[in-house]
């Protein structure tokens, strides 16, 4: 059974489409034909790094083919390539259900393209220390 | 002795003074005929992210060595895809993508732990440059630095081996120019020192940043002093949080135009202020004799336990 998924703040197809891949609170999978789904938290929500490439192995884990997303990191990009699942882009402005429906309309834009190096890498990335002030990362590095 | 220069907050003139430091100790007895003496002082910009002592000293390179981390390799021919691997990597380097275990070589750390769980042996370690290590010398000073290349994203490996490799020599003092911040970078360059000074600025933002550094250096045990950049305004929270520490202030650098124009062309605090070189020899004097009653008050601990103030070099002022 091929799976679509859908990036979520909260654990419902009507919940509203997240911006970051990796930093999602829930992943819903959705069976298109029965529209049967499931919501599992993302184990790469709180990661300190690597976040998208835990998030797209769980995916790989359960017959994801297809994901929607605000956007995706250049890690979780290479990782859901890899995996060989399909990522498209969703107006955070819409819910999961209404990302689905026009997915199956085509409404939808494939992303090909990794994001450019030297992107905003959320969480991981530069070996968290903060050069000028503010917000103190306590992440390993 | 090895002395670093930290702060939380970046920008507040760690450079600045690290460079100052060491010019000033290699300009020691300079106009005196015969010269000067002992050996030159050994600077180690440990910011290998952005590594810009050597705008100010102008060295010349002498030598030059290649930083690396050791990477996981797997061998897809004897992987059972158990998922050990990735189980035990802090820092998901590892994942099973598309039946076949993947190394995200940037995320990487380099800790071998992947190696020691596989039950099948399908690991081995191999080693990715990640930058380089340079040594050489410039207005009387002996420069260390590391480079990370760019795009990568792990400082700490290569601080490492540049502390590793550039060690001083008998006698040489060693001062290390820290990255900014309280994260694992700034703790593997002050891990190791004699002394931290800790560069910051009268503001809110130094002082809040002040403060998380003074934390870690509590949790490392080791002995700081502060300096004061960009003195003037009396900013008496950071004042109290220093004297309440028990923190001694070594040295106030005034906020001045003429500092700060003479830096913006590349220039040191002693090529702006040449009275400052006695000062600053001044200020490594001082954290000489708080580091040698430090380690006098160690050994005589365990027969009379003293309470001091977060130190034996209380009450000090540099200027």
């Amino acid at each position: 059974m091929d799976r679509v998924a859908v990036a979520v703040s909260s654990p419902d197809l009507d919940a509203f489409v997240e911006a970051h891949f990796g930093r999602a609170a829930y992943l819903v999978l959705v069976d298109p034909q029965s529209m049967e789904w499931e919501a599992v938290e993302n184990p790469g929500r709180r990661a300190g790094g690597g976040a998208g490439i835990q998030a797209a192995q769980l995916l790989g884990q359960h017959q994801v083919v297809a994901v929607v997303s605000g956007d995706f990191g250049p890690n979780a990009h290479e990782a859901l390539r890899i995996a060989g699942i399909a990522m498209y882009r969703g107006d955070p402005s819409i819910t999961a259900r209404g990302a689905l429906e026009r997915l199956a309309r085509g409404g939808l834009s494939r992303i090909r393209t990794p994001p450019a190096e030297g992107g905003i890498r959320h969480g991981g990335g530069r070996g968290g220390g903060h050069r000028g002030t503010g917000g103190g990362g306590s992440q390993r590095s | 002795m090895r002395v670093a220069v930290a702060s939380g907050k970046g920008g507040t003139g760690k450079t600045t003074l690290a460079v100052g430091l060491a010019v000033s100790l290699a300009s020691e007895g300079a106009d005196e005929p015969g010269g000067g003496h002992g050996p030159p002082p050994l600077l180690l910009d440990c910011d290998v992210e952005a590594p810009d002592a050597r705008v100010f000293l102008r060295p010349e390179i002498e030598r030059s060595v290649a930083a690396s981390v050791s990477v996981p390799e797997v061998h897809h021919d004897r992987c059972t895809l158990c998922g050990d691997c990735v189980e035990v990597c802090a820092y998901h380097a590892l994942a099973v993508l598309g039946g076949q275990v993947r190394l995200f070589a940037e995320l990487c750390h380099g800790c071998g732990s992947c190696t020691l769980v596989c039950p099948t042996g399908a690991i081995t370690e191999t080693s990715r440059e990640v930058g380089c290590l340079e040594l050489g010398s410039g207005a009387g000073v002996q420069l260390a630095q590391g480079i990370l290349n760019i795009g990568e994203a792990m400082p700490v490996p290569v601080i490492r081996q540049l502390k590793d490799w550039a060690r001083p020599g008998p006698g040489q003092v060693m001062i290390l120019d820290a990255p900014p911040g309280t994260s694992c970078p700034m703790v593997e360059t002050v891990r190791g020192s004699d002394f931290v000074i800790l560069v910051t600025e009268p503001t809110p933002f130094g002082l809040h940043d002040l403060a998380l550094a003074v934390d870690v250096l509590k949790e490392l045990k080791l002995p700081a002093g502060i300096v004061v950049n960009r003195d003037g305004s009396a900013y008496l929270e950071m004042e109290r949080f220093c004297a309440d520490q028990g923190l001694p202030i070594l040295l106030r650098i005034p906020f001045e135009r003429a500092i700060a124009e003479g830096i913006a062309k590349g220039g040191t605090l002693v090529d702006v202020h040449p009275e400052y070189a006695a000062l600053l020899r001044q200020t490594m004097a001082s954290i000489t004799e708080i580091v040698a009653g430090a380690s006098a008050a160690a050994s005589s601990t365990a027969a009379a336990s003293r309470q001091t103030a977060g130190g034996p070099g209380h009450d000090w002022r540099g200027s």
